[in-house]
């Protein structure tokens, strides 16, 4: 078992009141699989998303990462598990903007503090991978929303994690390059990584193995 | 990683050149000016410390008794008081005296030099550290036709020849005499306030009346016991003169030497200031604007930090930590402050002349120095902390969900912050506009101020000793030459009066009336006539009177002083003269700085006592009217020729000022300057905040100027408040300042007004430019950006 969700409530206080992002959420996920969670606006999807990914934090429930208890770990070695394990794709890709396609692959790299040769190696394996080695100088700008997503894909799978969180991955490119970068995840699904979505759209939702829906933060 | 964060910063400061070049000008002139100032503060600090004595070595200084209660210092001393001190108090272990240096002739008709020659106590070569080339520094000055001589001197008169042992030829008084060279001393110090060219023992430097205590004309140094504190040998050494020299008119303390550059001030007895002031002064300005510039620099890099939101959102997705992310903020500033110190530094070496004109300093290539460099990293190590720690630690504190999201909202407490720092900014800009102008106002005043005597148009020349022996016959010369007015002689050139006496005894004068101090003042006939001095009663001097030698004019003041009802015909009698009465008296006119008030003086017809020649010149004739001068100069002496204007003399006396005035505007400048960059900056971001909001308000109706009010309303509070506290600020110290000066300006509430407002424009002005801008934009293109 790759996590768990047990119980887990975020809220909000707003004008004395309490306004619940996500009500008794139970989930568990199995290593390999390939979610994809949907909703309407506002049901909480990103929020889930960003629980699990543990860049926000949750007021109630536990949360079990490979055995570890994310809810009661210190925020040090939280972040040292998601640094090893997690890798995020944003439907605006973020890259950053100052780096070329080759110094945004490297970033997470630094962070995990690797050797040079190292990363070069694994810099040029992802470029040779995804086929963009001829983009590796280009900066973001330079390059179509599809190209820049396939970089935020490479960026995040650098480093091996066992878990990729993406939010909305396709919702700013166009049909055809949508179900390119859909059919690439389904790849890396198959070569064993886990996979969660957060989508809008049921064709792409049909990728997955399983489909979470949420509906004001509740799972129904 | 290193690397990496290099990369990415530079890559960042050129991407936004804007704040890139606003930020490095800002710091360049801040950092330019600590620069500078600690290059001046260097060469002021240090003085006359190369002396073994160290910091007992000290200089006698006399507190005199003068009119009114107050307490002049001199640091003149009578030739006995020093061998009273040598032997009532054991605690000086050593004492020497030192008279002039004075310009005197060198070598014979064939080799004759200008040169400074001092005379001293035998024993003055083992308290002063001077090393000697040659001869035993005990008894070098023993023999009263000794000499000690400069290298230079040396080389230039002797060339490689030893010269010790030959003899010389020294015109100090009237006629030329023999000395034996008995030593060479190497090259004084720089920071000696001592400089002198030759040193002949005191006794037979002047030969003068050597056993009055009130005579002060040698200066006397004492070495302490180091047993003792500067205060208990003064303590010890107070009352010297009433206990042993039988004077109670003035008292003894000693000022250690090393002290004596940076305090020359003295108010009432006690040590008031002096050079140490402007040190002050220019730290502070330093301080304030490298201050000014970070928090330029401050203000710019958290406005921005909104934009840069989503890179530290990213960064911390991918891994980031926040030690790395303040690193790489850190290492921005580091960056910026680098290059800026550089521009700094090239700034500095090309200022340099202007540098130097206006401190009076001698400084040229300061790339080779050292001190420099370690002055701009420690300089730099200074900026990047107080510029850099806020804002790396405000920027790696995001948080990444909402970083990324965009909905970090500004929270009111960073408005604050910014908002003061700005304010703080202008505040500075409006005490130092008001300073600047009060300064100028008080120099202006001086300028055109009525001193009650004509200066336009006077030159007058030094006697040395060939044209004072024929100092009547070269009147009388000149006096041919249709290109001069006038032509006589006096003892003083009005800014440093140096003979006073308070022995004159007057008619009428009771035993309860005090001592009175008054400044003598010879003069040729004519003199007072030439400088257009006001009569008030009386007449002036006239040659056919020919008692009128031994008569006195007086100024209205001491007529005051003495308590006369009818002062003309009145005797008055001091220093040997007797017979003497006053005939006339002149209105009171300046002639000393404004500085100090109009004083007592007795002005005394001795032609043959009046060491400087004055010349007015017709209108346009001076360079024909100087040739005249040094023609008839140079048949009665072989001395070079030297001559002053008296106007510039006057002005002279306020370089100090001159100098302060145009450092201020200096400073003000820079400091406008970067203030308004500062203001550019925040105007520019809060623009960029308010774009949908002046779209949304431009879309329901709102016309320019009231989007304009809504936007600049807060700029307009800031500058108000700043101006609220630099007022006060600037009146206090406006206000010390201008107490310095005996006759000075009234300080009026417009100054202030006037500096608030000017700097209200200017920041007007930035913010209306740039918000005119924003308004005039179409509302539907900043509302499709969202």
């Amino acid at each position: 078992m790759l996590l768990q969700l047990n119980n887990i409530f975020k809220w909000v206080n707003s004008g004395g009141q309490r306004i619940f992002l996500l009500k008794d959420i139970n989930l568990e996920v199995q290593e390999g699989e390939f979610i994809s969670i949907m909703g309407p606006s506002g049901s909480g999807k990103s929020t889930l998303l960003n629980v699990i990914g543990m860049l926000d934090g949750f007021d109630e429930g536990e949360y079990q990462f490979l055995d570890e208890p994310v809810h009661s770990i210190k925020e040090k070695h939280r972040a040292n598990l998601y640094k090893e394990y997690i890798g995020f794709v944003f439907q605006s890709y973020h890259l950053l903007d100052e780096l070329t396609v080759k110094e945004n692959l490297e970033m997470p790299l630094l962070y995990k503090k690797y050797k040079g040769a190292e990363r070069k190696a694994m810099v040029a394996d992802m470029l040779d991978r995804f086929n963009i080695v001829g983009k590796k100088d280009l900066f973001p700008a330079q390059l179509s929303g599809g190209q820049q997503q396939l970089v935020g894909i490479a960026r995040a799978l650098i480093s091996n994690p066992k878990l990729i969180l993406a939010d909305e991955p396709t919702g700013n490119l166009n049909s055809k390059q949508g179900e390119e970068i859909m059919e690439l995840f389904k790849q890396l699904n198959d070569e064993g990584v886990t996979i969660i979505q957060v989508t809008h759209s049921e064709k792409n939702a049909a990728y997955g193995s399983r489909i979470i829906n949420l509906l004001d933060g509740r799972m129904i | 990683m290193f690397k990496h964060h290099l990369k990415i910063s530079f890559r960042n400061l050129l991407k936004n050149k804007g704040y890139t070049v606003i930020n490095s000008i800002g710091l360049t002139l801040g950092i330019w000016c600590c620069l500078m100032i600690s290059l001046f503060i260097k060469d002021e600090i240090g003085w006359d410390n190369f002396h073994e004595g160290g910091g007992q070595l000290s200089q006698v200084m006399a507190n005199v008794a003068a009119q009114n209660g107050d307490i002049d210092t001199w640091d003149g001393i009578g030739y006995p008081v020093g061998e009273a001190l040598l032997e009532h108090i054991p605690e000086i272990k050593a004492l020497t005296r030192t008279a002039g240096p004075r310009s005197s002739a060198f070598g014979t008709a064939e080799n004759l030099m200008d040169v400074r020659v001092m005379g001293a106590d035998p024993n003055f070569f083992t308290l002063f550290s001077f090393p000697l080339d040659n001869g035993a520094s005990q008894s070098c000055l023993e023999n009263p036709k000794s000499v000690v001589i400069s290298q230079e001197l040396a080389s230039s008169y002797f060339g490689k020849a030893n010269p010790v042992g030959k003899s010389i030829s020294i015109t100090l008084d009237e006629n030329a005499q023999e000395y034996l060279v008995t030593g060479v001393f190497q090259k004084i110090p720089r920071k000696s306030t001592l400089q002198f060219d030759a040193v002949v023992p005191l006794d037979n430097f002047l030969p003068m009346n050597n056993t009055s205590w009130g005579n002060g004309w040698t200066k006397t140094y004492a070495l302490y016991d180091d047993n003792l504190t500067l205060g208990q040998i003064n303590e010890k050494i107070k009352e010297t003169p009433k206990n042993w020299g039988n004077s109670d008119w003035f008292t003894l303390f000693l000022q250690p030497l090393q002290d004596r550059y940076l305090y020359g001030k003295f108010e009432n007895g006690k040590v008031a200031g002096g050079r140490i002031d402007n040190i002050y002064l220019f730290l502070i300005i330093a301080i304030v604007t490298l201050v000014i510039a970070c928090f330029n620099f401050i203000n710019l890099a958290t406005a921005r930090a909104v934009r840069r939101t989503k890179e530290v959102g990213i960064k911390k997705v991918i891994g980031a930590g926040k030690t790395s992310l303040m690193f790489q903020f850190f290492m921005e500033s580091w960056i910026l402050v680098t290059i800026s110190s550089l521009l700094a530094l090239v700034l500095a070496q090309l200022s340099i002349p202007v540098f130097n004109s206006i401190t009076s300093k001698a400084l040229s290539h300061i790339l080779n120095e050292p001190f420099v460099y370690i002055a701009l990293l420690c300089i730099i190590l200074i900026t990047v902390l107080l510029s850099g720690i806020y804002p790396a630690y405000f920027l790696s504190h995001f948080k990444a969900v909402a970083a990324l999201k965009g909905v970090l909202k500004e929270d009111l407490g960073q408005k604050k912050i910014r908002a003061g720092l700005v304010a703080f900014q202008f505040c500075v800009s409006i005490v130092m506009v008001a300073g600047t102008m009060i300064v100028y106002f008080q120099m202006q005043y001086i300028h055109n101020k009525n001193l009650g005597l004509d200066r336009e148009n006077i030159i007058y020349a030094p006697m040395d000793m060939g044209t004072y022996k024929h100092a009547g016959t070269i009147v009388e010369e000149l006096q041919q030459f249709s290109d001069f007015k006038a032509i006589s002689r006096a003892s003083g050139d009005f800014v440093h009066m140096e003979g006073g006496s308070s022995d004159p005894i007057w008619e009428g004068q009771t035993q309860k009336d005090e001592k009175l101090w008054f400044t003598i003042l010879n003069v040729d006939f004519g003199l007072l006539e030439m400088l257009d001095i006001q009569l008030d009663k009386g007449r002036f001097f006239s040659p056919e009177m020919a008692a009128d030698t031994l008569n006195y004019i007086v100024n209205e003041e001491a007529v005051k002083a003495m308590g006369m009802e009818n002062p003309i015909g009145k005797k008055l009698s001091f220093w040997g003269d007797e017979g003497g009465q006053i005939v006339g008296v002149v209105k009171d006119f300046h002639f000393t700085s404004l500085h100090t008030a109009i004083k007592p003086l007795i002005i005394r017809c001795r032609p043959k006592e009046s060491y400087l020649f004055y010349a007015k010149t017709n209108v346009e004739k001076t360079s024909q009217a100087i040739a005249h001068l040094e023609t008839v100069h140079k048949k009665f002496s072989d001395l070079p020729f030297s001559y002053h204007f008296l106007d510039n003399t006057l002005e002279e006396r306020y370089q100090n000022e001159m100098k302060i005035q145009n450092l201020s505007s200096i400073f003000a400048l820079i400091a406008i300057a970067i203030s308004c960059l500062g203001l550019f900056g925040l105007v520019v971001f809060t623009i960029n905040q308010h774009t949908k909001e002046i779209a949304i308000r431009k879309v329901l109706g709102a016309n320019i100027p009231t989007l304009l009010g809504f936007l600049s309303i807060d700029f307009l509070k800031i500058v108000s408040l700043s101006f609220l506290i630099a007022a006060p600020i600037s009146w206090y110290f406006a206000h010390k300042w201008i107490q310095g000066f005996a006759f000075h300006i009234t300080i009026g509430w417009w100054i202030f007004a006037f500096a608030g407002l000017m700097v209200l424009c200017v920041a007007m002005a930035t913010v209306c430019l740039l918000t005119l801008r924003a308004a005039m934009a179409n509302p539907i293109k900043s509302l499709r950006m969202e």
